[in-house]
């Protein structure tokens, strides 16, 4: 894609937000109630909060149990799914456990793990890495099943040892499918930190916004559901840049 | 002459599916590759043609055989036999991640040509002998399927291999291209002092007749060799000129009568 292209599209995406929020400033204006407070109010909350220095514990601790979470899900997600797409048992044998694994509520979850092991930042990494597994797991394993036999073929006709197909054919393959489950699981591993903090921590951007629901905070509520949109978008952004680098194909 | 690939009484048979029986592919096929030497195996589909190069190449084990022979040594006893063949497939088969260096270069690491410093010289001559040296760090899908195909052919090329074993090569592009594929092809053969010996599976019938130096024609399976000839005709060979046409007036009629095909 050209530099043009992508200011082009880049100015469509702002043009949308711009839309999304003079759109939400309009209807908070129109209806003047206390559920909706104006957008400008809630960026006001959240300059304040970001220029006292107070979203920034919450968010950090947030953005700690998410990656950690995340890190492993994914480590053992690619695993299961390199391992089911080579073996057939092993596939058939844990299929519908991971199919359990995706169908079971994530609340349910969160519920049963914060019962079960305490409300601990252990417990949040393991949730996530439990919720995350799965997604990233089958996704792997279906990427590779659409892995060219072909291409097997003409490796081997030309006897390039395991460790250069490893490196020159099968990673290569893999890295798109990885960066883009990548980005699907680590938004999901940053809603499952968030959820679990809204039920059970006594810290983080869920715990804040739990604060504020309590005592009726509408505006204050919104800021920090901003600031973990905005945060989110800032990854994902920084993700798409790194798929872009990294896949120059 | 030489012989450079022997292939010595080939059984070949794969189960057959719910209960039928066996489906034989080759009985007692007995076939002498001679060295330097363009063989064309003409049959039709699914006679068993890119089988024998599989074979060949140590891909695939027959059910028996007496001798799979390369240069005197039976692949199945040497191993690394195979590995004075390089292989070009009916498509591309590039990897996309890869430029069309990259692509040589994997070949090129595969069957371990040495020394690796000459490697570059090596992709430099064969892709501006197949007119890619501006396009070697293309990624395939910048460059055309003919491009893809001749950046094919190079990362065969470039191993020096005594053996290029081609399957169909050229039967997946549009026949301007694929004839001046052949032209390329044939250049890059003859332009070596002591030519490679090339097996080139078709089912075309006047490219065989085009291109061959020997051309052998199988049956339907279960299959065997229903006609030879060597082809005592100077390089390039123009499609339309009587002898070319009269040579494949002579594989139609031998079809005809040795094969059993009608046309």
């Amino acid at each position: 894609m050209t530099a043009s292209m992508r200011l082009k599209e880049y100015s469509a995406q702002l043009a949308s937000l711009v839309l999304i929020i003079l759109g939400w400033e309009i209807a908070a204006q129109t209806m003047n109630t206390n559920a909706l407070p104006p957008a400008s109010t809630v960026f006001a909350t959240l300059g304040g909060l970001v220029a006292d220095g107070d979203a920034f514990g919450p968010l950090f601790s947030t953005l700690l149990r998410t990656v950690l979470g995340f890190a492993l899900g994914f480590l053992l997600g690619t695993a299961y799914g390199i391992f089911a797409a080579t073996f057939k048992t092993f596939d058939e044998l844990t299929k519908w456990l991971i199919q359990i694994a995706i169908f079971t509520p994530t609340l349910i979850l969160i519920f049963l793990f914060l019962v079960a092991i305490g409300r601990t930042n252990f417990t949040v990494i393991i949730l996530i890495a439990l919720v995350v597994m799965p997604m990233i797991g089958t996704y792997i394993r279906d990427a590779l099943k659409d892995f060219d036999p072909d291409l097997e073929g003409m490796a081997v006709s030309y006897k390039v040892p395991l460790h250069q197909r490893v490196t020159g054919m099968y990673l290569p393959f893999l890295i798109p499918p990885m960066l883009a489950a990548g980005r699907i699981g680590f938004t999901l591993s940053w809603k499952v930190a968030f959820l679990a903090e809204i039920f059970g921590f006594p810290n983080g951007l869920g715990w804040q916004v739990r604060q504020t629901y309590q005592i009726y905070n509408v505006a204050g509520l919104l800021a920090w559901l901003c600031l973990f949109i905005i945060t989110l978008i800032a990854i994902e952004q920084l993700m798409r840049f790194v798929e872009r680098r990294v896949v120059t194909w | 002459m030489t012989v450079k690939v022997s292939l010595r009484d080939l059984h070949l048979a794969f189960p057959g599916r719910d209960g039928a029986g066996d489906k034989v592919i080759y009985e007692n096929l007995n076939l002498d590759i001679d060295e330097g030497s363009f063989t064309v195996l003409l049959g039709p589909s699914g006679c068993g043609k890119s089988t024998l190069l599989n074979i060949t190449n140590g891909l695939l084990k027959p059910t028996s055989a007496s001798g799979i022979i390369v240069d005197g040594n039976d692949l199945r006893d040497q191993p690394e036999m195979s590995r004075k063949m390089a292989y070009v497939f009916q498509g591309a088969r590039l990897l996309r991640w890869k430029t069309l260096a990259q692509n040589a270069e994997f070949g090129l690491a595969g069957l371990n040509v040495q020394p690796k410093e000459k490697w570059q010289g090596l992709m430099e001559k064969y892709f501006s002998a197949v007119g890619l040296k501006d396009y070697m760090n293309h990624y395939p899908h910048q460059v055309s399927g003919g491009m893809q195909q001749r950046a094919s052919i190079v990362r065969a090329w470039v191993n020096e291999p005594e053996i290029l074993l081609m399957d169909e090569p050229f039967s997946h592009l549009d026949e301007i291209t694929a004839a001046t594929m052949r032209r390329i092809l044939i250049d890059l053969w003859r332009q070596d002092e002591t030519r490679r010996t090339i097996i080139f599976v078709t089912h075309d019938i006047a490219e065989a007749a085009q291109m061959a130096s020997d051309i052998v024609m199988l049956t339907p399976a279960p299959s065997s060799i229903c006609y030879r000839r060597k082809v005592d005709m100077p390089w390039p060979r123009a499609m339309e000129s009587d002898e070319v046409i009269d040579l494949e007036k002579e594989l139609r009629r031998a079809f005809s009568e040795k094969a059993g095909i009608r046309f």
